[in-house]
């Protein structure tokens, strides 16, 4: 297992972390979909840019980065999510398998002689666990924002958009209290729905520029100790350019290492559209209600059957979800 | 049948009622991490994995729901029109296009007596003399009061 490092590096045994760690529940998840191996492989190209790490060094670390991202060493990494709150176990589990397949790679035997490269000196150099984590949770939450939420959203808004526009002649009942009101048209009706996304997407959108400041280079207190001049903005750099990504260094490190207020605004923007969403659910499940002895205005698609007992009932499980 | 019991008449536009019961929200949104983003001590927060965790769980659910609500129901809703005229023309509260016609407390007698003697408004505001049935039918317009 690559987790255990050869006996004369005197790094930590990961094991250890595992055995005081071990809760069965929340993995992490898998290194192959995060951000941390791309970290660690734009710290090792800065480095050797930067004139502080060996070519050879950051090649084979940029080598074994690739494996852990095409899936190849994803069982090395067992440990969960409730480890100590500044990720140093994740960072250092992760530090450890890079110096130890490097050391396969280099045509050394696991357990035996020295890797050359070492998790500390080597992996971690210019880093310290207390800006390397907050950087890949900045990368994860960026990405996963916009790669996933934001397109679901604006799937669903398109279909209502487009839904509305057949809906626009059809005018029926308004309720407010749950009780009858004044005419308004299906398509109105639908146009709200359509409005809360759109302000749900952008909400979600302002909040992606402070979510892009990276901490990387703010080392262990926001200082940037043991970082050659111009890391930050260099690292930041390059991972803008493996990712694809405007990421960008943070103006204030000691900000990016002791708060996390832009993952507080995003959660915020997240809310506010889970409420649009409940809304949304629950207006289309009323007006859905029946067949026979609800409000009945619309009709959803019958997707399965709704019980084990009534025959042909069908629940708005959806909108439910 | 059952009906709502007026309990505190709504002085608005409408005069109609409105149930007098509480509101409760079934909502329980996750506050792990704002409770994490609050602990940070001096030149570090240490709460980060659960942080990102919370997260991103809450990101990749909206998103999924988003897709999974989009592609099994909302592309295939339809309006059921015939229910839609029947609760439309059903609906007492189109006597609130009379308002500026014969006012406010007068519209109010037709829904009154509609609802109690389970007439229609053109029934209820014939049989009290506020308008004839010509008058009812350029005045109470349904595609004209949105």
């Amino acid at each position: 297992m690559l987790r255990f490092p050869p006996i004369n590096t005197g790094a930590r045994k990961p094991s250890d972390q595992i055995e005081t760690l071990r809760s069965g529940m929340a993995p992490c998840p898998k290194r192959s979909s995060g951000p941390l191996p791309s970290l660690k492989k734009a710290a090792a190209i800065t480095n050797r840019d930067l004139g502080v790490l060996s070519a050879e060094k950051a090649d084979l670390i940029g080598k074994v980065c690739d494996e852990i991202l095409a899936g190849k060493l994803d069982d090395q990494f067992p440990l969960v999510v409730w480890q100590t709150g500044s990720g140093t176990q994740s960072n250092m589990n992760l530090n450890e398998v890079i110096s130890n397949r490097a050391h396969v790679l280099a045509g050394g035997v696991l357990g035996e002689g020295k890797s050359p490269v070492h998790p500390n000196d080597d992996v971690n150099k210019s880093q310290s666990s207390n800006d390397t984590f907050p950087t890949a949770m900045s990368i994860a939450a960026y990405k996963m924002v916009v790669d996933v939420t934001i397109p679901g959203v604006e799937k669903l808004r398109d279909t209502l958009a487009v839904k509305l526009k057949h809906l626009k002649n059809i005018v029926k009942i308004g309720r407010t209290h749950l009780m009858d009101a004044t005419p308004l048209t299906l398509g109105q009706e639908f146009s709200g729905y359509v409005s809360q996304l759109e302000h749900g997407i952008r909400a979600l959108r302002n909040t992606l520029p402070p979510l892009a400041e990276l901490a990387l280079g703010g080392t262990a207190v926001g200082t940037g100790i043991n970082t050659p001049k111009g890391y930050s903005e260099t690292v930041a750099k390059q991972i803008a350019e493996i990712s694809g990504y405007p990421f960008v260094t943070a103006a204030n490190k000691f900000e990016s290492l002791a708060a996390h207020d832009a993952m507080v605004e995003t959660s915020g923007a997240l809310k506010t559209l889970a409420v649009s969403l409940m809304k949304i659910g629950n207006d289309t499940r009323l007006l859905a209600s029946g067949p026979r002895c609800g409000i009945g205005e619309i009709h959803l698609p019958e997707n399965e059957p709704g019980s084990s007992i009534m025959p042909g009932k069908v629940n708005p499980t959806q909108n439910e979800a | 049948m059952n009906r709502v019991r007026p309990l505190c008449p709504a002085k608005s536009i409408l005069r109609k009622t409105r149930p007098d019961h509480g509101l409760r929200t079934g909502d329980r949104l996750r506050c792990c991490h704002y409770i994490g983003a609050m602990q940070g001590h001096f030149q570090l927060n240490v709460f980060k994995p659960v942080i990102i965790y919370n997260l991103l769980m809450a990101a990749r659910l909206l998103g999924d729901a988003c897709i999974s609500f989009n592609d099994n129901c909302a592309i295939r809703i339809e309006a059921n029109e015939p229910f839609i005229k029947r609760n439309l023309e059903n609906s007492l509260m189109l006597v609130t296009s009379l308002n500026t016609h014969i006012g406010y407390e007068n519209a109010a007698k037709i829904a009154k007596k509609a609802h109690a003697e389970g007439s229609t408004l053109r029934e209820a505001a014939i049989a009290l003399g506020l308008l004839t049935s010509e008058q009812f039918d350029e005045w109470v317009v349904p595609s004209k009061m949105i």
